[in-house]
C-alpha cells in the first residue's frame, strides 16, 4: 500500500492492529518505568495514554517512538518487529513536548527536513508540504523562524513536520501542556479535525483527564508502569476498574467500606445491598449522581443521609456543594444553578442520596 | 536520547583518552619532582624531596617568588576592583552597546601576547619609562580585567534589580546600596573572578618577560632554567606553579559554580 | 540621566587601562612599522620599506607559520568540540569530571606544560620508552621532539582548555529535543550533528578557532623550546628582530602583517563555515 493510499484510507478497519506491545518493560537503574505491559492499538484510533506524572506514560511513548530501548518485550508496528530499530527507522513520528523545532531553520525548512533526508523527489516534496501546511494553516508563515512564532503556531509547525512524513502512527507527547486554556480548546478541536481529515492513527500522552476524554476514542490509564484500565472514555468514566481510576477520571466521591454477606457497610453505618464475596470495597459516586432531598426516606433513592452544607461554590452551569455527613464522610454534590433561590446554603441541614444506578462498587485491591 | 551501545563505547574511550592527554603531562611533572632520577625519564627512582630542598636553597627562587607574589596580588586586587566596576556599569547598558563594549574590552585576551608585549615594551622604552614590577602590573591588568568583567557581567545579567529599587525605595543611598546589597550578593563571584585573574597573572610569561626589565618572576625563572641547563628542580618549581594556579582555578570554579 | 552617567563612569577605569596599555601601545607600535632604524635609534618616517622587506625575507616563514597555525587551530577546535560534545550529550558523571579537569588546568603552567611535553616526547622520553618496552618500536622515534609535530602537540594541549570555554558554552545552549526530533524524522547520528548541532554552535566554533589560531600564529616560546633548529615560526623572527637586532620597526611590520593576514583568514573561515552550515 503506498503512502498516498494509506492516507486516504478511512479508519473503518477497526480490527486491524497497528501497534502491538508484548511483555514490554523498561528499567532505569532501580526504577521500573514500564512493567511487563501488553497493549494493542488499532488502525485509525485516537489513543490516549493517561496517567499522573511518573506513571511511565512518556517512557512508553518513547519506547514506541524508538527513543529508548526496552529492557524486555517486543514492539510491532504494522506487523513488523521494530524493537531493535532506532527512531529514524520506524514509521512513527513524534510531536515533542516543547515541540523541538530546529531553531536555525525556517518553518518550511523544518517541515521539509524529514523529506530531504528520505530523498523525496522535489515535486512530491512540494505537494506534500503544500498540503500539510494548508491543513495546519501555516501557509503564510513558511519563511519565519520558530522564535518568531507564537506557541500555538510553533505547535502547528511541529505537527506539520511530523504529519508530512505520513507516519503509520503519530505520537504526541503532552500536546497541549504548554498552551493557555483558550488556545488549548482551539488546538483540541484542530487535532480532532486533523485526525478525521487524514484518517491516521494518533497516540498521545497526557496527565489531564479532560484532555484525554475530549480527544481520544480509546484511553489507557497508567499507574506505576502498568495499564490499569483501557476502554472508551464512556466506559472508563462509567465503570472505573479501581479506586485509582475512579479518582483520576472525573470527580468522584469515594467512600470506604466492606461487603458482608450481600450488604455493603460503610463506616458510620450506611448500608446498601450488593451481592458478591465478602471483602473491602469502595463505593464510587459521581457528584452529578448525588441528589439533595429533604425527605428522610425517599422512594427512588437508595440511601438518604443527613448532613450539613459546609461550602458552596458557584460554577456557572452548576453549583458544587460540599456536604459533611453526620457519619463523618465528606460528599460533593452538583446541583443545578437554576434552583439557586431555594437551594441550600452554607450551614443548612439537608439529606443527600443517590440511585442504585448512580453508584459503582469497586473491590479494593 | 541515543542508545547505540557500540558508539557509546567509542565515545567513552575517546573521553578517557582526552583525559589522559590533558592530564598526563601535568601528572608527570609532579611525579618527577618527587623522584631521584635527575633526567626526568623513567624509572622515576626513589622518593625524594631533594629537588624541593635544592629549589628552596636558591636565592633566585625567593626573589622570583616575592616578585610573583607582589604582581599577582596587585593584579588580583586591581583587576577585581576595576573589572567589577566596569561590569556593574555595562550590565545596566542596552544589550547591543553592552555586547560591543564587552567585545572591545576582551580584545587583549585574543591578541597574541608577543605582539602586545612588544608594543608595550616599545612604548615604555620610547617614553623613557623604567621597566620593573610597576610596568608589569598594568600590563597584566589589561588582559586579566576582561576575565573579571565577563564573569561579573554574567552574574549581573541575571541580577534582580527589583532588590535595588526596593532598597532605594527604603531610602538607601547608592553607595549604601552597593555595600549593603550588591556586594554581599556578588561577593562569591568576585572572589572567584579574583582567583582567575590571579591565576592568569601568575602564569604569564611572555608579557612579564618583556615588561619586567631585569627582574624575575616564577615563570621567568622557569624560562631561565629551561634555557640554561636541564635543572631537575624545574619539576619542583613547575609543581609549585601548577599547584598554585590549579588550586586557585578549582577554588574559583567551586565558588562561582561555573560549569562551562 | 544621573544614573546613566554613573553607569558610564564606573566603566572608566577599565577603559583607561584598555586605552593606555592596549590601544595606545598598539597604535604606537603600528606607527613604528613605518619608521626606520638609524644607529639603533628610531627615526620617524612614512615608508613601506619594512613591509617590503617582510615580504621579501619572511614570506616562506609566514606561509609555514600559517600552515602550522591552521593545523593547530583545526585540531584544537575539533578536539575541543568533541570533548564538549561528549560532556554535553554523552555522559553525565564522567563528563562533569572531564569538564572540571579541563577548566582547572586552564590557567596553569604555560611553560611547565611545554617543558612536560619535552620530557614526554624526547628520545629518552616517556612515550618512546613506553613504546619500546611494549615492543612496538625497535628504536626511539626521533621526530617526536624538536620537530613541527612537537609544536603541534604542545600547542594543541595548551589551547584545548581555552577553546573548550566558548565551545561548551554554545553547546550548552543547544536543546536536546530538536536532536531527538531530527532522529525521529530519519536523520542518522552524523546528519543530526551536521544539520542540527553544528549550525547552532557556530559562535562557539568560531571563537574556539579564532583564539587558537591567533595564539598559535603568534607564539614563539613553543617552537623555540620544542620545535628544534628548523622550526622557525614568525613569532621567533619577530622576537629575534626585536631582542637580538633591536629592530623594532621590522618586528612591528612583521607583527602587523601576520595580524592582518590572521584577521583575513578568520573572516574567510567565518564566511566558509556559515556557508557550509547554512540550512537548505
Amino acid at each position: 500500500m503506498s503512502q498516498q493510499d494509506r492516507l486516504a484510507t478511512q479508519p473503518n478497519e477497526d480490527e486491524e492492529i497497528l501497534v502491538r506491545l508484548r511483555n514490554l518493560s523498561k528499567r532505569y537503574g532501580r526504577t521500573q518505568a514500564v512493567q511487563a505491559l501488553d497493549l494493542d492499538i488499532r488502525k485509525g484510533e485516537f489513543f490516549a495514554l493517561l496517567g499522573p506524572s511518573g506513571c511511565g506514560k512518556t517512557t512508553l511513548l518513547n519506547l514506541i517512538g524508538g527513543f529508548a530501548a526496552p529492557s524486555t518485550g517486543v514492539i510491532e508496528i504494522d506487523g513488523r518487529d521494530v524493537t531493535a530499530l532506532g527512531p529514524e527507522r520506524r514509521r512513527t513520528n513524534m510531536v515533542f513536548q516543547g515541540y523541538g523545532l530546529f531553531p536555525h531553520m525556517t518553518v518550511r525548512q523544518n517541515i521539509t527536513y524529514g523529506l530531504q533526508i528520505a530523498k523525496t523527489p522535489p515535486d512530491e516534496t512540494k505537494q506534500r508540504v503544500a498540503r500539510v501546511t494548508s491543513l495546519v494553516h501555516l501557509t503564510d508563515l513558511e519563511h519565519r523562524l520558530p522564535a518568531e512564532l507564537s506557541g500555538g503556531q510553533q505547535q502547528r509547525v511541529a505537527l506539520a513536520r511530523a504529519l508530512v512524513m505520513e507516519p503509520a502512527v503519530l505520537l504526541l507527547d503532552e500536546p497541549l501542556a504548554a498552551l493557555d486554556l483558550k488556545l488549548r480548546k482551539a488546538v483540541q478541536e484542530e487535532l480532532r479535525h486533523l485526525h478525521r481529515a487524514i484518517g491516521g492513527t494518533f497516540m498521545f500522552v497526557t496527565h489531564d483527564q479532560t484532555e484525554a476524554m475530549a480527544l481520544a476514542n480509546r484511553i489507557a490509564v497508567m499507574q506505576d508502569g502498568r495499564i490499569v484500565q483501557q476502554g472508551t472514555p464512556e466506559e472508563i468514566y462509567a465503570n472505573p476498574a479501581s479506586e485509582f481510576v475512579a479518582g483520576f477520571i472525573g470527580e468522584a466521591n469515594i467512600l470506604h467500606g466492606r461487603r458482608i454477606s450481600g450488604r455493603i457497610e460503610l463506616d458510620g453505618g450506611i448500608v446498601m445491598a450488593d451481592k458478591g464475596p465478602d471483602r473491602r470495597v469502595i463505593v464510587v459516586v459521581r457528584p452529578d449522581d448525588v441528589f439533595v432531598t429533604d425527605e428522610t426516606t425517599p422512594e427512588a433513592l437508595e440511601v438518604a443521609l443527613p448532613g450539613m452544607v459546609k461550602d458552596r461554590i458557584y460554577l456557572g452551569t452548576h453549583d458544587s456543594l460540599k456536604v459533611t455527613l453526620d457519619c463523618g464522610h465528606d460528599v460533593v454534590a452538583y446541583i443545578r444553578a437554576a434552583h439557586g433561590a431555594d437551594a441550600p446554603g452554607i450551614g443548612d441541614r439537608i439529606h443527600i442520596g443517590w440511585h442504585t444506578s448512580g453508584r459503582r462498587i469497586v473491590e479494593k485491591d | 536520547m541515543f542508545s547505540d551501545r557500540s558508539s557509546n563505547l567509542t565515545w567513552h574511550l575517546f573521553a578517557v583518552l582526552a583525559m589522559v592527554f590533558m592530564l598526563s603531562p601535568l601528572v608527570l611533572v609532579v611525579f618527577f619532582s618527587f623522584g631521584e632520577n635527575p633526567h626526568s625519564t623513567l624509572p622515576v627512582g626513589k622518593l625524594t624531596l631533594g629537588w624541593y630542598e635544592k629549589l628552596f636553597a636558591d636565592p633566585n627562587f625567593w626573589r622570583a617568588l616575592r616578585n610573583s607574589a607582589v604582581v599577582t596580588l596587585s593584579v588580583g586586587v586591581l583587576s577585581t576592583v576595576i573589572g567589577t566596576l566596569a561590569a556593574l556599569g555595562i550590565a545596566r547598558w542596552r544589550a547591543t552597546n553592552a555586547g560591543a563594549a564587552l567585545t572591545v574590552l576582551t580584545l587583549p585576551v585574543m591578541m597574541p601576547p608577543l605582539v602586545l608585549s612588544l608594543a608595550l615594551a616599545t612604548m615604555f622604552s620610547t617614553f623613557g619609562v623604567r621597566l620593573g614590577l610597576h610596568t608589569v602590573i598594568p600590563s597584566h591588568l589589561v588582559f586579566t580585567q576582561p576575565f573579571v568583567i565577563l564573569i561579573v557581567y554574567a552574574q549581573m545579567a541575571n541580577f534582580n534589580y527589583a532588590i535595588i529599587d526596593s532598597a532605594r525605595d527604603l531610602g538607601a543611598s547608592p553607595l549604601r546600596i552597593f555595600f549593603s546589597i550588591i556586594l554581599p550578593i556578588i561577593s562569591p563571584t568576585l572572589v572567584g573572578a579574583a582567583l582567575i585573574a590571579m591565576a592568569v597573572s601568575l602564569d604569564d610569561f611572555i608579557i612579564t618577560f618583556f615588561t619586567i626589565g631585569s627582574g624575575m618572576t616564577l615563570p621567568t625563572l622557569v624560562w631561565g632554567m629551561l634555557r640554561t641547563s636541564l635543572d631537575p628542580s624545574i619539576n619542583a618549581l613547575g609543581t609549585l606553579i601548577l599547584a598554585a594556579t590549579i588550586s586557585s582555578s578549582m577554588l574559583a570554579l567551586k565558588i562561582t559554580q561555573y560549569r562551562g | 540621566m544621573r544614573n546613566a552617567w554613573r553607569h558610564r563612569l564606573t566603566v572608566l577605569p577599565a577603559v583607561v587601562t584598555f586605552l593606555f596599555f592596549f590601544a595606545l601601545p598598539l597604535c604606537f607600535f603600528l606607527v613604528i612599522s613605518f619608521w626606520h632604524l638609524k644607529h639603533y635609534k628610531l627615526v620617524p618616517n612614512l615608508s613601506m620599506d619594512n613591509y617590503r622587506r617582510v615580504f621579501e625575507q619572511y614570506f616562506d616563514a609566514g606561509v609555514f607559520t600559517f600552515g602550522m597555525a591552521l593545523l593547530i587551530a583545526a585540531i584544537t577546535t575539533l578536539l575541543a568540540f568533541f570533548i564538549a560534545y561528549y560532556i554535553r550529550f554523552r555522559s553525565r558523571r564522567f563528563g562533569a569530571v572531564l569538564l572540571f579537569v579541563v577548566l582547572a588546568t586552564l590557567f596553569g603552567g604555560y611553560l611547565v606544560k611545554i617543558y612536560a611535553w619535552k620530557t614526554i616526547l624526547g628520545t629518552q622520553g616517556i612515550l618512546n620508552s613506553m613504546l619500546g618496552s611494549l615492543g612496538l618500536t625497535q628504536e626511539p622515534i626521533t621526530w617526536l621532539l624538536y620537530s613541527p609535530t612537537a609544536v603541534v602537540v604542545t600547542l594543541v594541549h595548551f589551547l584545548v582548555p581555552f577553546a573548550m570555554l566558548p565551545m561548551y558554552g554554545s553547546l550548552r545552549g543547544v536543546d536536546d529535543v530538536p536532536l531527538a526530533a531530527a532522529r525521529d524524522l530519519g536523520a542518522s547520528g552524523r546528519r543530526v550533528l551536521v544539520d542540527i548541532v553544528l549550525p547552532q554552535c557556530q559562535p562557539g566554533l568560531f571563537a574556539a578557532f579564532a583564539l587558537s589560531f591567533l595564539i598559535s600564529a603568534g607564539d614563539y616560546v613553543t617552537p623555540r623550546l620544542v620545535g628544534g633548529p628548523h622550526t622557525f615560526m614568525v613569532g621567533n623572527f619577530i622576537e629575534s628582530q626585536f631582542v637580538n637586532r633591536l629592530n623594532a620597526p621590522i618586528g612591528s611590520a612583521l607583527s602587523f602583517t601576520i595580524l592582518a593576514a590572521c584577521l583575513a583568514t578568520l573572516f574567510a573561515f567565518k564566511r566558509t563555515v556559515a556557508h557550509l552550515l547554512k540550512a537548505r
